[in-house]
């Protein structure tokens, strides 16, 4: 399969053209992504609104910043995000009323982004476009939220980070799972899969590790399942396998608070991926040929997902901004940026550290115990995309022209105070302005001297 | 002045004759037809002054107009600026917080068009330029900085009455709606309250409403200190359910005045570059900065656009007055406003025609006009 093209600028920066952002709005156009949009489409502009209390997603600006190049192309754009399951018991997106006070929070409001924030499978997650996959590796039919899927053009626009499922969550994730409506996530998780011994489609359990009420947190893992499955008694928990539907609500809370009666079977973070993989063709389904654009931001690059409602240090330095139309491509190119990068000091709560790994090595392999590569691997044999890829390495040109490129006005703005200062001066008018003598030397009192020492 | 001179105001009805002639759109011929490119040149800053209107009040002026507005002025290369100025004491847009919340409850966020409402005086009014202006009243006025700062101002008034001044129209919303906060009290200054005891039955309403509690009803009638009353909503004397207080005789005059010649300074301040826009919808007995709508006086008459404020609240006076009144006070048993009647001076016993009359001799503009209406 031929190689396909990504475009990469790194988080590093100097000057005005070296913004993250700037950059962002460069590699938009290097990448052909305005392409996809013609005049008047509706855009959809899928980011992750990141749940309650999280502090590292995306910020307001870096989503803004591509929303006003979708205008400048004539595309009507709206950034849009889906509700979830409850993941855990207190999940801030089981709703759209929830989702939107969240990603206000986060600053996602219509003002910040210029545009109307939109949840894309509506109050309660049921508004869904159902799409077959007779191709499918693992699903044979997934169910993409509606406001996607009718949208006219998709700016898949990802945060690149961890997850503790899926090991990597980048472009394919942004839509294998973000782009899925309630019943299209139950689908994904295997919820309807094999028998509760599998531990596919119900969560792996050990009963005779639950401390039953006398654990501290019976009650928040009762109270975290929607289906009211569970039932604890002093001898323990007792699931109602007819009821569950394999939300993670139960896991959640016993693994995030140190037990180990809940957990997960090996092989299902693999088909985890490899379904998650399915669900993102399904989305890249519903547009016309070369409609869909993928971006990832891979900063505060923290092992787990911005679904998780907290963030630690993150795995590796801040890496930059990577555009592609080939989303295989693209997140293959992401895994190895942060793979080669250096570890962050002290980083994903020391695991890098203690594991001694170096540079090079598959860092979320490590903090995830699976290899992240299996969705790619899925999405590749789907016809997706290539794996095999050229990475092009942007660096903006310093000119004045390109200064002024991305600036709030492309005039300079001190002209306008110069319009003001014709009428009133303010810097003629205010007394303190009056030049008075000046001791050079005062400042030494406070710290040491600057003057160059004669060589 | 000789007779035959007199100032051109457009109009347009408030008739919707089919799909395609509502308002919005009436609207935008009526921009387009008078003249307001000319008024400045492209990548200046231009101020539209509205009123958002007080808490409470519900018939202050739709933002979708003001919407049109902006993108009218921003198709013609300028960049709109929308201000207000920050209420006297009392007042729900007064500082940041309640300046933001009453801005975004009635509709004005803006901030989807990037057109925030802008304090044009600060948010606490203390932010204004004293300008010298010949008159009787006074001989300056504190403009809002705002108002100074950009190349041209357009002004959105929405037409109602007003208890002391008669017309709020657009020389109303220049005088005392550009003003900054000290000019604002110095206009108001004259109307100070007097207590018709006879009348008074104690029961302390105007207490509750005076911001600045100079008046108290502690033994018997309800007592003004002049000396902490700063003369300023008035609301003591416009609410009182037994019309127990009332201006010093001559003080509305004054006022009416201090208003007039507050809105040369104006003249001054945007170096003649000023434009009218009167919506004569919704027309009530109060101003928007009051924290009432009352019933309306006519049924709604149109939009009115000039470069003359003073021909342009003429026309809308004469309009209004010729209108079909709707009903008045409840207290008058709903009685219906005569067709050609003066409704205001019915309504709050105040000389409407006045103040124009004023502006004329002080040179603001002109009482005769041509009214060109717009076909939709």
């Amino acid at each position: 399969m031929a190689k396909s093209k990504v475009w990469f600028s790194d988080a590093n920066a100097t000057n005005w053209t070296e913004s993250l952002a700037c950059k962002a709005k460069d590699l938009f156009y290097e990448a052909g992504l305005d392409k996809c949009i013609s005049k008047g489409d509706a855009v959809a502009v899928k980011i992750h609104v990141g749940e309650w209390n999280r502090t590292r997603c995306l910020r307001p600006e870096l989503v803004a910043a591509i929303v006003e190049e979708v205008k400048a192309v004539g595309g009507r754009p709206f950034v849009t995000d889906t509700t979830t399951l409850p993941y855990h018991a207190y999940n801030s997106r089981i709703n759209a009323t929830l989702e939107l006070e969240t990603a206000y929070r986060h600053g996602f409001t219509p003002e910040a982004l210029g545009c109307p924030l939109v949840i894309a499978d509506g109050l309660s997650g049921c508004d869904d476009v159902r799409v077959d996959l007779p191709e499918g590796i693992v699903l044979k039919e997934a169910y993409v939220a509606s406001g996607i899927a009718t949208a006219d053009a998709l700016i898949n626009l990802a945060h690149g980070k961890g997850h503790p499922i899926t090991s990597f969550g980048g472009a394919i994730k942004n839509i294998g799972i973000g782009g899925q409506s309630k019943r299209g996530k139950f689908v994904e998780h295997l919820a309807h899969w094999g028998e509760p011994g599998d531990a596919i489609g119900w969560p792996l359990s050990d009963p005779s590790a639950c401390a039953g009420l006398k654990c501290d947190f019976h009650k928040q893992c009762m109270d975290g399942c929607h289906a009211g499955a569970i039932t604890i008694d002093e001898k323990g928990f007792h699931r109602n396998n007819a009821e569950c539907r394999l939300c993670y609500g139960c896991q959640v809370t016993c693994i995030f608070t140190g037990h180990t009666s809940q957990g997960f079977r090996p092989e299902y973070f693999a088909y985890a991926q490899i379904g998650m993989s399915d669900a993102a063709n399904a989305v890249l389904k519903c547009f016309d040929e070369g409609k869909v654009g993928h971006m990832v931001y891979a900063i505060d690059t923290d092992p787990n997902c911005d679904c998780i409602p907290w963030a630690t240090l993150p795995v590796s330095p801040d890496i930059g901004v990577f555009a592609s139309k080939d989303i295989v491509a693209l997140d293959s190119a992401v895994l190895d940026k942060i793979n080669a990068a250096p570890m962050y000091p002290g980083g994903a709560n020391n695991m890098l550290e203690d594991a001694g790994a170096k540079p090079g090595e598959s860092k979320f392999t490590i903090t995830q115990s699976t290899p992240p590569t299996y969705q790619l691997t899925a999405a590749q044999k789907l016809g997706m995309g290539a794996m095999d890829y050229e990475l092009i390495t942007y660096e903006p040109p310093m000119t004045r022209e390109h200064i002024a490129k991305w600036q709030i006005r492309q005039e300079p703005t001190a002209l306008i105070l110069r319009e003001i200062w014709k009428k009133h001066s303010y810097v003629k008018e205010v007394e303190p302005f009056k030049r008075t003598a000046f001791d050079i030397n005062i400042y030494k009192t406070y710290g040491p001297s600057l003057e160059k020492e004669d060589s | 002045m000789p007779e035959n001179r007199c100032s051109t105001v457009w109009g347009i009805d408030s008739w919707t004759t089919g799909i395609s002639g509502g308002m919005l759109r009436a609207l935008d011929t009526l921009l387009d037809k008078s003249g307001l490119e000319d008024l400045f040149k492209p990548g200046e800053h231009v101020a539209i002054k509205i009123s958002v209107g007080e808490l409470g009040n519900i018939r202050y002026l739709r933002p979708v107009f003001i919407r049109a507005i902006v993108e009218k002025i921003s198709e013609l290369g300028g960049t709109p600026v929308i201000m207000d100025t920050v209420g006297m004491i009392g007042n729900t847009l007064r500082g940041p917080t309640d300046w933001f919340y009453t801005t975004s409850v009635n509709g004005y966020p803006g901030a989807l068009l990037g057109k925030d409402v802008i304090p044009a005086d600060g948010y606490t009014g203390e932010e204004g330029e004293l300008l010298p202006i010949e008159g009787d009243e006074l001989g300056g006025v504190e403009v809002a900085r705002g108002i100074v700062e950009v190349a041209a101002t357009v002004v959105v008034s929405h037409v109602t009455g007003h208890p002391f001044f008669g017309l709020n129209g657009a020389l109303f919303n220049k005088g005392v709606g550009c003003s900054a906060q000290k000019g604002k009290w110095r206009i108001f200054n004259p109307l100070k309250p007097e207590v018709n005891s006879g009348q008074c039955n104690n029961c302390a309403v105007c207490v509750s409403l005076c911001p600045v509690k100079a008046i108290s009803a502690d033994n018997g009638a309800a007592k003004v200190d002049k000396s902490r009353c700063k003369g300023c909503n008035h609301y003591c004397v416009a609410f009182c359910p037994h019309e127990a207080l009332s201006v010093q005789d001559g003080s509305q005059t004054r006022f009416q005045k201090r208003v007039v010649e507050a809105a040369t300074a104006v003249n001054v301040a945007a170096m003649g570059r000023l434009f009218y826009l009167n919506f004569l919808l919704d027309i009530g007995k109060y101003p928007d900065y009051y924290t009432v709508g009352d019933q309306n006086v006519t049924p709604d008459l149109g939009i009115l656009a000039s470069r003359d404020p003073v021909a342009i609240d003429q026309a809308s006076l004469d309009l209004i007055n010729k209108a079909p009144g709707l009903i008045s006070e409840k207290s008058q048993g709903y009685r219906l406003l005569a067709t050609d009647s003066p409704k205001f001076n019915e309504i709050h016993g105040v000389d409407a025609a006045y103040p124009l009359k004023y502006a004329e001799e002080y040179g603001l503009g002109l009482r005769t006009y041509h009214l060109e209406m717009i076909g939709g």
